[in-house]
């Protein structure tokens, strides 16, 4: 049975990468509602799992980020399945939230379109391939990558080549058609 | 914009997240208070229901059996059994699955649990279909002489392959009916869930999906 202690350390940690929740929250949510009950289901999960969390065999942050989405990929088929839609995260809603209020005109301008166009293009992903790019773009390693998903560092090094080349495949063709 | 691009934009967005999320909101890990962990709760505690039931069916079905002097009753009995066992055996490995689940072991290794888990399921689900439908006449003359100790043979052969019969016409009516009125059903999780067991497009979903995982484990999606 854990006790207080332990409660107290989870807690100390939780709010120390509660970032990662919100993150992995907000790339598989289809609306701010659906991140924050997301963002409660990763972290009663941690809760759950953090009994069998064993730190010889993952940091912390790997292992927060294999719980935060295994339960973010299962929410999503499973909203997906009830909502016979497509997967769509990071809406407007998201990116109001989160690119809201304070700076100046111009660069809120900027970073909107930047923003605009990390949604259109994590939006198109499939589940893995999502959690592969937010993992990227989280700044990890690609053998924490690895050890997060389960492959091998060659597949993770192959997959976001390939990401790389259709995402400027695609911007090419916008290009062209823009012209 | 290429993907490095947007790790910047990645970079400055999660900064003001984490600075806006840090002041609005909190996370709950209280299991009582959570809608959300109930929910998630909830496949667990239909599988450990459906497994004490099953358990339960297949110890009165032995104890009716050991109880029986007449050879006809015991023959009704055990042609449910081999069915019987089959769905118990099912939760059992449904449970196992369930205990073996950690969702801090990698992503893949755990989504491919989490199918095979899903996959069994609906698999189950489909048995129970098929057997209870071809099944029925020997289950309803056992219930019927447990309940109420009624012998159902005395209505006669015909009218016992008739029903037999009934059974056999209903898989192919029920399979069509799922496929052209299935979509009545979709307001609730379970209608559809039933309706794409029946129809078999719950399986085929989860194959492939199966099939995506296994491609992206090989480098291939």
């Amino acid at each position: 049975m854990r006790g207080k202690p332990d409660q107290r350390r989870f807690e100390t940690l939780l709010r120390e990468h509660r970032g990662i929740v919100f993150k992995v929250a907000g790339a598989y949510a289809r609306s701010v509602h659906d991140r924050d009950d997301l963002a409660q289901e990763i972290a009663a999960q941690l809760w759950r799992s953090f009994g069998s969390f064993d730190e010889r065999r993952a940091k912390f942050t790997t292992w927060m980020y294999r719980v935060a989405l295994n339960v973010a990929i299962s929410h999503a088929r499973s909203a997906k399945r009830s909502a016979a839609e497509h997967l769509e995260p990071l809406d407007s809603v998201h990116l109001e939230t989160i690119a809201g209020n304070g700076d100046a005109q111009q660069d809120a301008a900027e970073r909107d379109e930047r923003l605009a166009a990390l949604h259109a293009f994590v939006a198109q992903l499939d589940a893995l391939n999502r959690a592969l790019v937010l993992l990227y773009l989280e700044d990890r390693s690609y053998a924490e990558i690895a050890d997060v998903l389960g492959i091998t560092e060659t597949n993770v090094a192959t997959k976001l080549n390939r990401i790389k080349q259709k995402l400027r495949a695609q911007q090419t063709r916008e290009q062209t058609r823009g012209a | 914009m290429e993907l490095d691009e947007m790790k910047q934009a990645w970079q400055q967005m999660t900064g003001r997240l984490d600075a806006l999320q840090a002041s609005n909101v909190k996370l709950r890990t209280d299991m009582q208070k959570d809608k959300v962990a109930r929910s998630m709760r909830r496949t667990s505690l239909l599988i450990w229901f459906e497994a004490i039931v099953n358990g339960a069916g297949l110890l009165l079905l032995g104890t009716f059996v050991a109880r029986q002097d007449a050879l006809r009753f015991t023959m009704a009995a055990l042609i449910l059994y081999p069915a019987a066992i089959a769905i118990f055996a099912s939760s059992v490995a449904q449970l196992t699955m369930l205990a073996k689940l950690d969702y801090g072991d990698e992503v893949l290794a755990i989504q491919k649990k989490l199918e095979s888990l899903r996959m069994l399921r609906l698999r189950t689900v489909q048995m129970e279909l098929l057997f209870s439908l071809l099944l029925w006449v020997p289950l309803a003359i056992v219930l019927m002489r447990a309940m109420f100790g009624t012998d159902l043979y005395s209505l006669g052969t015909s009218w016992l392959l008739a029903d037999i019969a009934l059974g056999t016409v209903a898989i192919p009516v029920l399979w069509l009916l799922a496929r052209c009125f299935g979509s009545a059903f979709n307001r609730s999780a379970f209608g559809r869930f039933l309706v794409d067991d029946v129809t078999g497009r719950g399986l085929a979903e989860a194959r492939i999906r199966m099939a995506a995982l296994a491609r992206f484990a090989e480098g291939q999606e």
